[in-house]
């Protein structure tokens, strides 16, 4: 029994594992990161600025106090700098997107990727109000960037600094580490959507067509004489729950990272979170993709610390 | 001779201490996430359908693990947050409507994710105004809630330049009826308003 079930969740050995999903991670993060800030900036003084909706004072006094926001460091350097807070604005303005782009050429990869997360805490912080999912997904990215060896493949280090490319092992430990997450981030979601009824019967699916349809255009009115709220909502459940199972079967593993990126697909058509599902995907592939990929011809690693040592 | 079997046996160690320290650590992230998520799991039930939750459980996380350094860690590394979106219950979304001069009035804005994120920032309101708290500094709530209301209200007055002397801007769910109502015939959405502020000139 116990080497039937050892079979069925056979991975490939460590040194089989292709290592671009660490590129992928670095630089799927890094450039929807951009374009999502990027997508604010129209907006920016709304939301930011002493005029906007929540004028920052405001927000200040709600918000977590375990990460500072960008008016609370204005405050702070006030009295050191005298600077007014539209200038420090736009300092982060400025220093967060560049960072960003820095990460994704793999510039001083590990400094950049603590940098990149830390401003994204720090301007999250100071719009707690307006923020929602992505920006928790961004975060849990980031911070893996900071921590794995994501640098040492197609980056400006490795090209510039002649950085010594990690060993499979600790490759695939990083890699093993990863998967764990998403999987628990999938079963928990799915295991909330199980405890209430709503998903169950197939209300929230409906109530989510009409409360939060992005595509006005198209009426979902028709779908009440049908069981199809109730069907996607078991299939949303269903495919959550068992991702941890189902995606680390080999002979599986396609079928249900093709469904869950419909199900990002979806979630981003209908719903218009185009943002948060880019990041899930990213997020999926690199997990569940990329490491399996074929194509490792390009990609030098070390096999183990040994042959570490011989190089 | 000596400094070259040295350095490679020094490289060797330190590369073997560090995997075994990222070893441990990463038991303790896992750890650390998925005794999160069950916490979170069990409050948003308890919550959704109206349940007190264990006092042994609530002390645990309350004082234990929801207090630094834990707190900071799962801050920091994103992992002390919960992923159960839209659930247990997909909620009423909120609307901020204004009024003036019979002529209602929105947030305007120049691209979709900073509408998506005033539509976050207006569900966030209306589930304040919804949820049931037990707080007690209520009052102190309520009065930083108004404060925001009309914070809200000065700049959609301002954006859609109102000539008149004061607006009225109200805090909406849309509601649309059920699977049950909508089949029984009751087929029209609706609005409810949670509470209304006046801004005068």
């Amino acid at each position: 029994m116990k080497t039937f079930i050892k079979n069925i969740f056979k991975q490939p050995a460590a040194s089989v594992q292709n290592p671009l999903w660490m590129v992928c991670l670095r630089c799927g993060i890094a450039l929807i990161s951009f374009a999502h800030f990027m997508a604010l900036q129209p907006d920016f003084d709304n939301i930011f600025s002493a005029r906007a909706f929540v004028p920052p004072d405001i927000a200040d006094a709600t918000r977590d106090f375990l990460i500072p926001s960008i008016y609370s460091l204005h405050k702070s350097i006030q009295g050191i700098i005298p600077v007014n807070y539209e200038t420090t604005l736009l300092f982060f303005r400025i220093l967060y997107p560049v960072t960003l782009l820095a990460l994704l050429a793999g510039l001083f990869t590990r400094p950049t990727a603590i940098l990149s997360l830390a401003l994204h805490l720090l301007i999250t912080n100071s719009m707690e109000y307006y923020s929602y999912g992505v920006d928790l997904f961004t975060s849990i990215a980031l911070f893996y960037c900071c921590v794995f060896p994501v640098g040492s493949l197609f980056s400006l280090d490795a090209l510039w600094l002649k950085k010594r490319p990690p060993s499979a092992d600790r490759i695939s430990k990083c890699l093993k580490l990863f998967q764990i997450h998403v999987c628990i981030m999938y079963f928990f979601s799915g295991l909330e959507k199980l405890l209430g009824y709503n998903w169950r019967n197939g209300e929230s699916i409906w109530r989510m067509l009409h409360g939060y349809n992005a595509t006005e255009s198209i009426n979902f009115d028709f779908l009440y004489n049908t069981p199809i709220p109730l069907l996607i909502g078991w299939f949303t459940i269903i495919l959550e729950m068992m991702y941890p199972l189902f995606i680390n079967i080999p002979q599986t593993r396609k079928w249900w990272l093709a469904g869950i990126v419909i199900f990002h697909v979806s979630i981003a058509f209908f719903m218009g979170l185009y943002f948060f599902s880019s990041v899930m995907i990213i997020l999926n592939l690199t997990a569940y993709y990329m490491p399996f990929a074929e194509d490792k011809k390009t990609v030098p690693v070390a096999q183990s610390h040994a042959e570490l040592i011989e190089a | 001779m000596r400094l070259r079997l040295l350095l490679p046996a020094i490289f060797f160690f330190t590369m073997k201490a560090r995997a075994i320290l990222f070893t441990i650590w990463s038991r303790f992230h896992i750890v650390f996430i998925v005794l999160t998520s069950v916490y979170f799991a069990y409050d948003k039930t308890c919550r959704f359908y109206k349940i007190k939750e264990h006092a042994p459980v609530q002390y645990f996380y309350n004082n234990l693990f929801f207090n630094a350094p834990f707190r900071y860690y799962g801050k920091l590394t994103a992992a002390g947050s919960p992923y159960g979106y839209f659930a247990p219950n997909i909620r009423a979304s909120g609307l901020i409507i204004g009024e003036s001069g019979g002529k209602k009035y929105t947030a305007l804005f120049n691209g979709f994710e900073a509408e998506m994120r005033f539509s976050v920032l207006a569900s966030h309101i209306t589930n304040n105004l919804i949820d049931e708290r037990d707080s007690p500094n209520q009052k102190l709530e309520d009065r930083f809630m108004d404060l925001l209301f009309k914070s809200i209200a000065v700049n959609i007055y301002n954006q859609n330049k109102c000539n008149q002397d004061s607006l009225f801007v109200s805090y909406n769910i849309v509601g649309f009826p059920t699977l049950k109502e909508y089949a029984a015939g009751n087929r029209q959405p609706y609005l409810i308003k949670l509470k209304e502020v006046k801004l005068s000139k």
